[in-house]
């Protein structure tokens, strides 16, 4: 007759009901360790968003720091530069305006650009060029912790 | 058979110091030494014997650690641990410093002039690589800062006909740029060596270029065009280099410098393991990839680490070396009949 559980039935569900609970007591230890392992993985998540947004933020500003001493320095031998002929100036001058083609170019609203560390070093290495063609030294010092740069020239020019 | 490498004669050049490298003037009369104790020696032969006729001294505060000859021979440049590159000019037996340059930020490794003498590479523990540009009145400016490798740059060499550069690094790659509309680029990167890249030579055509490297081994690159008939991958117009040939196993530690003769075509190296070696290119051997067979191992060439081999550009199998316990040697390398 159907929907009246036999007597196999009703001892096989009867045995299911048991292993449930000590199933609840044997399997407690790997669940509070599932658990917790979840709520560490949560937490450290979060708190490494956390970290990846200071250590970023450090990061941009040490670089826009650097960025902007150099499109500073190109800028003002720009102005130098504007009035004098002759070849050796016109030559600096191809240098100077290389310089500040680089610094326009550079993509600084996108950190995951993929050319960044590669454009980063041609900017710095034209900055050198021209650090070296105007005779400048270059003197550099940390201020309360943050790296601060700062250009120092060290010859006299002519129309000065 | 084995070739021979005799001792012709032997000179304390930098003593209580090491000899870091030396370089042979473009006519081969003249030997350039330089080293630990901060000088600059010129030596040449008076009969049969190599006397030292200058001594360069107040050039540079720290090591001297590379010197090279302009192509016209009438000037020295040295590089230096104190971060100057120095210009010489020479008078008869005097040299007067004309120039200093300045620029890297700390030691600079390596010197070298291109072959139509206008051109000057440097490169440094900065990492960087500079190229410079000398007019007629003798005025030096830089027109490049190459920041393409990731660690100190150990040497930099021309191509003996094209104004092409490489540079070698601790980063374990060698590194080939040129002259890009109005700047340099790097337009290939040689990677293969599993650690620093110490020196490098081009062959006597400019077409395969050796490096040595303190994973003991010596590469042999080719440079295929694109275009080439052996079906080498090329990217756009530039050329690229591939690794034809690999001499493992032939020495115990670091090799500190490779020099590939002019002349004849061999290839001499300066090892840590005090040796020097010499390589020829077995004769019928592919093109595309060829084998050296070692025809010179001289032990105990010094006492200490041989830092350079240099082969005389006009003598051939005259073979100069030297070394970390301050001398440098003068050898024949003979070939014997039938290999």
């Amino acid at each position: 007759m159907a929907g009246v559980p036999g007597p196999g039935e009703s001892r096989a569900s009867a045995m299911a009901v048991e292993q449930d609970m000590f199933d609840a007591v044997v399997m407690a230890d790997e669940r509070f360790h599932g658990e917790g392992y979840q709520e560490g993985y949560e937490e450290g998540s979060s708190l490494g968003i956390v970290e990846g947004r200071q250590y970023g933020t450090l990061h941009g500003a040490k670089i826009g720091s650097e960025i902007g001493c150099y499109r500073g320095f190109a800028l003002a031998w720009k102005c130098l530069l504007h009035s004098s002929t002759g070849e050796k100036d016109s030559r600096k001058m191809k240098v100077v305006e290389a310089l500040i083609a680089l610094l326009q170019h550079f993509p600084y609203g996108d950190p995951t650009y993929e050319r960044l560390h590669e454009d980063l070093d041609r900017i710095r290495g034209k900055f050198r060029q021209l650090l070296q063609s105007s005779r400048t030294k270059m003197l550099r010092w940390q201020d309360l912790g943050s790296e601060m740069w700062a250009c120092h020239a060290c010859h006299i020019l002519p129309w000065i | 058979m084995k070739d021979s490498l005799v001792l012709q004669s032997r000179v304390s050049a930098h003593p209580d110091s090491r000899c870091w490298f030396l370089a042979w003037n473009p006519t081969g009369t003249l030997l350039a030494s330089c080293g630990g104790d901060r000088k600059i020696r010129i030596w040449g032969t008076e009969g049969d014997n190599w006397i030292c006729k200058s001594v360069l001294s107040e050039g540079h505060q720290r090591t001297v650690r590379k010197v090279a000859w302009s192509p016209c021979g009438n000037y020295l440049a040295s590089a230096s641990f104190d971060a100057t590159t120095c210009i010489w000019k020479k008078n008869q037996d005097d040299f007067e410093c004309v120039t200093t340059l300045e620029g890297h930020e700390n030691e600079v490794k390596s010197v070298a002039w291109a072959p139509s003498g206008n051109l000057l590479a440097t490169c440094s523990r900065d990492k960087s690589v500079w190229v410079w540009e000398v007019d007629e009145e003798d005025e030096y400016e830089c027109v490049s800062v190459l920041n393409s490798h990731t660690q100190d740059v150990k040497h930099v060499v021309w191509h003996p006909t094209q104004e092409l550069l490489a540079s070698a690094s601790y980063d374990d790659t060698v590194k080939l740029y040129q002259e890009e509309g109005d700047d340099w680029v790097c337009c290939a990167t040689l990677e293969g060596h599993e650690s620093t890249v110490w020196s490098l030579a081009f062959d006597p055509s400019g077409q395969r270029l050796a490096s040595c490297s303190d994973d003991r081994t010596v590469r042999i690159w080719r440079q295929y065009l694109p275009g080439n008939e052996q079906g080498v991958a090329c990217s756009g117009s530039d050329p690229s280099w591939k690794c034809i040939c690999t001499l493992s196993g032939f020495h115990t530690r670091t090799i500190y410098d490779v020099a590939w003769c002019q002349l004849t075509g061999a290839l001499a190296t300066a090892c840590g393991d005090d040796a020097i070696r010499v390589f020829e290119e077995d004769p019928g051997s592919d093109p595309q990839q060829p084998t050296f067979s070692l025809t010179a191992h001289l032990h105990q060439a010094h006492s200490q680490d041989v830092n350079c081999v240099a082969w005389n550009p006009k003598e051939p199998g005259l073979l100069a070396s030297c070394s970390d316990d301050g001398e440098v040697a003068f050898w024949e390398y003979h070939q014997t009949a039938g290999l």
